[in-house]
């Protein structure tokens, strides 16, 4: 009698604790779903994050030298008396440090362009972030909600950035590069 | 009848439980019988050796009186060595290992009639024990041995707190685990062993070979023995208990104890703890599993957390489609984990870049050090022009003909030589210029693909979409094209024409002109000033010579007859070879004249016969060849030519050369 009611109880505590853990794996698979969301944009952000961190790093040296070749210039410009346009265009030192002035003006535009994408990217990201966050806390707490949409959409941008993700993307044939007349007017007139 | 007969009558004649516990003896005889057996041995072994123990039937039955005193003093004896159980529960412990032998078969006996007792569990009532206080003393002992048949039949749970010594049983704990195992092993065999249970736990406790005999005996009739069990007392036993008998009582009053009294403790002792240890042992075996499926639950679950993809889900849980969108987002993690493995991805670039930057710097470099080079070689002509204009004016000078016209002067063989010395270096200066130019333009070429490089090295190590290639190529092209150039840049490239000598003499003519006034100006008005100081100098003032601007020969005939070590003439702007010559015989170490901005070789000759120790210079900015070389012939032990800005070769090794930073560096890269 007693081996009967040992062997239920065993029989029933089995039962229990295996009804248990399928309830918490059919209760967590939305929820994982949700965490592996979270974690792809998660990841996702923080290079993103990076890639922007890179953009601002690479801006501020391409700026440390914009102002050393203008300082050259400005030196050139005073050793050797130039005062026309025509002067500075002929000078070779001249010349070439306007080019460059206009090739560094260029990509520093699009580094601040790229900068702001990258904010953006990251606003968009850190808002699905704590979207998903916040659903997970009722998928672990009840049922019923509908998560698909947010994993789509969650999906649409992890696409959408993932090929900035690695790297900055610079087309420098797309660059609008000013003339070195142009730099030099600006030189002019700055002084 | 026998007195066992007797007394076996009321308790087999009870009204109460006897219908219904030999139904139920139907299943369990065998084990009902056992503990029986277990209890009527022990009863019959009291009845053999003390016919009764209880006073009042000494009183009424006189024939036992002999056995009076014996029971007396085996009951003394029972209490004392109950006493010795409460209080040495060591010793109980030392019975237990003493038993250790016979415990699994002790255990197996009071497992059988533990089943045995919950078929009769039911008539088990403790208050029935307090209800009848009447009953005697003498009966305790037996009563404690019903009460073991009693506590069989409770509940186990409710007699284990009872049990004072499980308490402390509980604290050897490797017994405990011994005894646990051994009984889940015997679980199964339970119903076997159980057939020899109560004869070992009599064994056990047997102090008299007669009782095993009784108690085969009684064996057989065990089941009817079980009858009375309901409404034994059920007072749970202590060895408190067994002290203080009076309140203890059965219908069983007249049946004595006897001398194996103390063995129902034991068994009492290890049954329900043993029971109790299977209890602890079952939930302590489901909670571990328990445990450990949660825990690989979620073991499994934060495993898949963190390597994401690399666990699936279980199929129950996961239905197909979840099971691809799963294993897409798998897919693009891992690729993208994949990626961002990829440490320097722009390194080889950024290498790249930095390789072309400095392959164009060195050639740069070398292209700055040639036209440094030309550059020297130019104003090496320059000071040859200057130095033979010089020689000129010095020839004219002596011969007096400063106004000599070309024809004239080109008649003296020294100026016609002079004169040709200038052409050729004026042509060579002319032709130097080009290579100089395109040297220019080839360093700034350079400067600019070099800084180009640089400038996308910064970008390009993590920036995509630049086309290294393509620079790298159109570099390396121009990095060709500008080495090919600089090996061929040679000064014969250059055609022009030498300029034809009348001019030069026309431009010689004018410069000696505003030589000889410059000259003759200044030296009127350092005249008049130094004019002093030579008259107290050559009266043996010395005091005021180191304001002298111009030096006569008379002075300078007198200045070398000062015996001091150290002549600063730094105020002189000119020295002329007569002066130099007499103060070539000062006896001094150190002669400064760091106010002379040229030195003609005639001075300079004069100069080198001085017998000192150091010259300094430093006032000269240009040395010609000639003079160069008339000053290396200087015996010294240095010459300061700290301000000279271009210096071809000096081939003293004796006198230390004072140089500026950049030319000594040069002059020893030469030597080198």
């Amino acid at each position: 009698m007693l081996k009967y009611k040992k062997r239920f109880i065993q029989s029933i505590l089995f039962v229990v604790v295996s009804t248990v853990m399928v309830t918490m794996a059919t209760a967590n698979t939305k929820g994982e779903l949700l965490r592996r969301t979270m974690a792809d944009i998660s990841l996702l952000n923080s290079q993103l994050s990076q890639r922007k961190a890179d953009a601002a790093e690479i801006r501020i040296a391409l700026s440390k030298r914009l102002k050393e070749l203008k300082t050259e210039a400005r030196k050139e410009i005073r050793a050797k008396k130039i005062t026309t346009k025509n002067e500075a265009l002929k000078h070779p030192r001249l010349l070439n440090d306007l080019i460059l002035m206009a090739e560094i003006q260029a990509y520093m535009n699009r580094y601040k362009q790229k900068i702001g994408y990258y904010r953006v990217a990251c606003d968009r990201l850190s808002y699905l972030y704590q979207q998903a966050d916040d659903d997970l806390k009722i998928v672990n707490a009840l049922s019923g909600m509908k998560i698909d949409a947010l994993v789509s959409q969650a999906n649409q941008l992890n696409k959408n950035y993932l090929h900035e993700a690695q790297t900055i993307l610079i087309k420098p044939n797309l660059l609008v590069v000013e003339p070195p007349e142009k730099v030099w007017e600006k030189l002019d007139a700055s002084w | 009848m026998t007195d066992n007969q007797e007394r076996k009558q009321p308790v087999t004649s009870e009204p109460d439980s006897t219908s219904e516990d030999e139904a139920l003896d139907d299943e369990l005889d065998e084990d009902q019988q056992k503990a029986f057996e277990s209890i009527m041995s022990q009863i019959d072994a009291g009845e053999n050796s003390q016919v009764d123990a209880e006073p009042e039937k000494v009183e009424e039955e006189p024939e036992v009186q002999d056995t009076e005193d014996d029971f007396a003093a085996e009951l003394e004896k029972v209490t004392q060595e109950a006493q010795a159980v409460t209080e040495s529960p060591s010793d109980t412990k030392g019975n237990e290992e003493g038993l250790d032998e016979d415990q699994q078969k002790a255990f197996e006996s009071i497992m059988s009639q533990v089943d045995a007792g919950e078929n009769s569990q039911v008539d088990a009532e403790p208050e029935k024990v307090e209800e009848e206080p009447e009953v005697p003393e003498t009966e305790a002992d037996f009563a404690a041995e019903l009460e073991k048949v009693a506590e069989e039949t409770e509940n186990d749970q409710s007699v284990i707190p009872a049990e004072g010594d499980f308490s402390e049983e509980t604290e050897d704990i490797s017994d405990t685990i011994d005894d646990l195992l051994k009984g889940i092993t015997s679980e199964d065999d339970e119903s076997e062993l159980s057939k020899a249970d109560p004869h070992d736990d009599l064994v056990v406790s047997n102090e008299e070979p007669q009782d095993r005999k009784k108690v085969e005996d009684i064996d057989n009739s065990s089941i009817v023995m079980d009858a009375p069990k309901p409404e034994e007392p059920v007072q749970r036993p202590s060895t408190k208990t067994l002290q203080d008998l009076p309140h203890v009582g059965t219908e069983h009053s007249e049946i004595p104890t006897n001398t194996a009294t103390p063995v129902p403790p034991l068994q009492e002792k290890q049954k329900p703890r043993k029971r109790w240890k299977r209890w602890l042992v079952m939930a302590s075996v489901i909670a571990i599993i328990s445990l450990s499926m949660a825990g690989f639950g979620y073991w499994w679950k934060a495993k898949s957390f963190e390597t994401v993809g690399a666990t699936p889900f279980p199929e129950s849980t996961v239905s197909n489609e979840k099971k691809q969108i799963k294993e897409t987002k798998e897919t693009k993690i891992v690729s993208r984990v994949q990626e961002s493995v990829i440490p320097d991805y722009g390194h080889e670039d950024i290498l790249r870049l930095q390789t072309v930057a400095n392959s164009l710097n060195r050639l740069r470099n070398e292209v700055l050090e040639k036209q440094k080079e030309i550059e020297e070689l130019r104003k090496y002509y320059e000071d040859g022009i200057d130095s033979e204009i010089r020689g000129i004016a010095d020839t004219l000078h002596e011969l007096k003909m400063t106004t000599a016209t070309y024809k004239k002067a080109s008649s003296l063989p020294r100026v016609r030589l002079g004169l040709d010395a200038i052409q050729r270096r004026d042509m060579y200066i002319k032709r130097l210029q080009s290579p100089i130019n395109e040297l220019f333009f080839m360093s700034e070429e350079l400067l600019f693909w070099s800084r180009k490089a640089e400038i996308l090295a910064i970008m390009v190590g993590k920036t995509s979409d630049f086309d290294i290639d393509s620079l790298v190529e159109q570099t390396t092209e121009i990095y060709k094209r500008l080495k090919k150039d600089l090996d061929q840049i040679n000064i014969e490239a250059d055609g022009s024409a030498a300029e034809p000598l009348k001019l030069i003499w026309k431009d010689v003519a004018k410069r000696l002109k505003q030589k000889t006034n410059s000259t003759t100006e200044k030296k009127s008005v350092n005249t008049t000033d130094s004019a002093a100081i030579w008259k107290d100098i050559c009266e043996g003032n010395f005091s005021e010579k180191d304001r002298l601007m111009f030096l006569s020969a008379e002075a300078a005939r007198c200045m070398a007859k000062w015996e001091g070590s150290d002549l600063y003439l730094n105020q002189l702007t000119t020295l002329s070879p007569e002066a130099a010559r007499y103060l070539s015989e000062w006896k001094g170490e150190w002669l400064g004249l760091n106010g002379l901005v040229e030195l003609t070789p005639t001075t300079a000759a004069h100069l080198a016969r001085w017998d000192g120790k150091v010259l300094s210079l430093n006032g000269l900015t240009h040395l010609s060849p000639k003079v160069l070389d008339i000053l290396s012939q200087w015996q010294g032990e240095q010459i300061e030519l700290i301000n000279v800005e271009h210096m071809a070769h000096w081939e003293n090794p004796k006198t230390r050369l004072f140089l500026s930073e950049d030319i000594q560096r040069k002059h020893f890269k030469k030597r080198e």
